[in-house]
């Protein structure tokens, strides 16, 4: 008996799925990005399918963990400007990841300013000509956007801060805070979004303190959080444009016992907590982590540290050279699921990665390998800056 | 009670007709819109969908339902062993017939197999597998090797 023929007749359901840009589309965001940057060889279509911003947003979806992307690796900036091969020096997160150089930037003079989602934000070295030149990028997809400052001249420019939270939005903000000449402590704030590509016409006028650290913006759930010399500080809810204050954690606040001071503070994001990590003097290797509380009234005391035991692993690293050249230092608290949540800290020249859980050693970068990082001794927190690498598709 | 035993009439491309549970049919969200919407009275004709593509859907659809029950990881092996019993061809016919019928843990399924399949082909195999013709120059080829090279320069 001769059956029925199906109406129209599917020749291939392998050739349906590659022409329906919804189904291919349901495959490819379960592909990480950088294996999707070879499958940009396929064909046109599949090149301009995985380069879309539709596509990037609908691929930070997938990957998106109770609404936040995991980083994969650091990168290490190291003093204020960097020479080619434009290689910043990177300690992966996990044993597979490879991260990209930033070789695709125009001017080989730049500084990462920020790491937000997987965008970078950064400047070029000032130029008399051309002033401070600031540009958005994202070193995956190694796609470059030059950003033009709000034209106002008033006052002087204080800090540019990124927001970007790709499973919310596939577009960015940037912020630009101005020092207003009077009256006194008064401040403008100024915003661009990449969808419009415009600076808002209207900005925001407020008084802050001046110890506040608008150039050491964090951003996460849609606020800007930023450091301070002082006892207050501020963050700014980018949605409804309100500024609020926000408590800083009282000096020496549960400080081990034979500390004097304290000798350095990291101030960063992970996973939607906001960390304050603090290390003292006289050198011991115990430290604590603070975390802001959800309706930001207070710090509490999260973990407290010891690196006796980790510091084991290098028994070249005693207490006494430490503390004379080097101190150490808190570079980045990265939270995750379960148990796997991981500090990373500086020491002689080491960035060392271990498990805050039980001081497991995960990952060490020898910064000694870097010629730039030899001219500095020493090699303190104030030299070296870290920034979250997130692998995305994101669109600059 | 009686809406729980009230079956649903499903008609195959190629005129199998199938009787299904309105628990297991209710696992296609355009099913369940239609038994809402009061349209699944009558036999429900699906044009695209072959019989032996719609008995494994409703196999499927069936085996989440009776392991409703089952612990999470009792499931993913239970899925696990359904997809890897699934040849490529019949693979691709399951992807857009649960993308039609909105089955949304079988099109997570299915596309995820996809997926893995393609992370392990050369750009050359995979055109082959979808028929894609490819509509690179050389030199625009070479461009995009080039601009992504770190992501080209090693196998994972």
């Amino acid at each position: 008996m001769k059956k029925p023929k199906p109406s129209p007749p599917i020749s291939s359901s392998a050739e349906t799925i590659a022409h329906n840009q919804d189904l291919l589309t349901e495959i490819l965001i379960r592909i990480p990005p950088k294996h999707l940057l070879k499958l940009k060889l396929i064909s046109k279509q599949w090149r301009s399918l995985i380069s879309s911003l539709q596509f990037s947003h609908y691929h930070s979806l997938h990957h998106q963990n109770r609404g936040f992307l995991t980083p994969t690796a650091l990168f290490l900036g190291i003093g204020n400007y960097y020479r080619p091969p434009f290689e910043l020096p990177a300690l992966p997160l996990n044993p597979e990841t490879r991260v990209p150089l930033l070789d695709f930037i125009v001017d080989p003079h730049f500084k990462i300013l920020q790491s937000c989602n997987g965008l970078l934000l950064g400047h070029f070295y000032y130029n008399i000509n051309e002033g401070l030149r600031y540009f958005i990028c994202n070193p995956t997809t190694r796609k470059f956007k030059m950003i033009s400052l709000p034209v106002s001249q008033l006052g002087s420019l204080r800090a540019v801060n990124l927001a970007f939270d790709p499973v919310k939005s596939p577009y960015y903000k940037i912020i630009c805070v101005r020092k207003l000449l009077a009256p006194n402590k008064r401040f403008g704030l100024y915003i661009y979004s990449s969808k419009s590509d415009e600076w808002d016409s209207s900005w925001i006028s407020f008084r802050a303190n001046e110890y506040i650290r608008f150039d050491h913006g964090v951003f996460f759930n849609g606020i800007f959080h930023w450091n301070s010399n002082g006892r207050k500080s501020l963050r700014f809810d980018l949605e409804n444009k309100v500024l609020k204050k926000m408590p800083m954690l009282a000096p020496m606040c549960q400080a081990p016992e034979d500390s004097e001071d304290e000798d350095s503070r990291y101030f960063g994001e992970s996973w939607g907590h906001l960390h304050l990590g603090v290390t003292y003097m006289p050198l011991c290797f115990k430290f604590n982590i603070f975390e802001m509380a959800t309706d930001y009234s207070h710090w509490f005391h999260k973990y407290c540290l010891n690196l006796d035991a980790t510091m084991k692993a290098f028994p070249d690293l005693r207490l006494p050279v430490v503390d004379i050249y080097y101190g150490f230092h808190v570079l980045s608290v990265i939270r995750s699921e379960g148990e796997e949540s991981k500090v990373v800290i500086l020491v002689d020249y080491k960035a060392i990665c271990y498990e805050l859980k039980d001081g497991v050693l995960v990952n060490v970068y020898e910064l000694k390998q870097c010629p730039e990082t030899l001219n500095r001794c020493p090699l303190n927190y104030i030299g070296i800056q870290v920034y979250q690498y997130f692998e995305t598709l994101s669109c600059v | 009670m009686a809406s729980t035993l009230k079956k649903i009439i499903l008609k195959s491309c190629d005129g199998k007709i199938l009787e299904v549970e309105e628990a297991v049919a209710v696992q296609s969200q355009m099913i369940k819109n239609m038994i809402e919407d009061d349209c699944a009275n009558e036999e429900i004709p699906l044009p695209d969908i072959t019989g032996e593509i719609l008995s494994m859907i409703i196999e499927y659809c069936k085996m989440h339902v009776d392991g409703e029950n089952n612990s999470n990881n009792e499931l993913i092996a239970r899925d696990a062993d359904f997809i890897t019993r699934v040849d490529l061809n019949t693979l691709y016919y399951l992807i857009v017939a649960a993308n039609f019928l909105n089955v949304k843990s079988l099109l997570d399924l299915t596309c995820q197999r996809v997926a893995d399949i393609i992370k392990g082909k050369s750009p050359e195999e995979i055109r082959l597998t979808f028929n894609i013709k490819n509509d690179f120059t050389p030199e625009e080829e070479e461009e995009i090797r080039k601009k992504n090279a770190w992501a080209f320069d090693y196998k994972d």
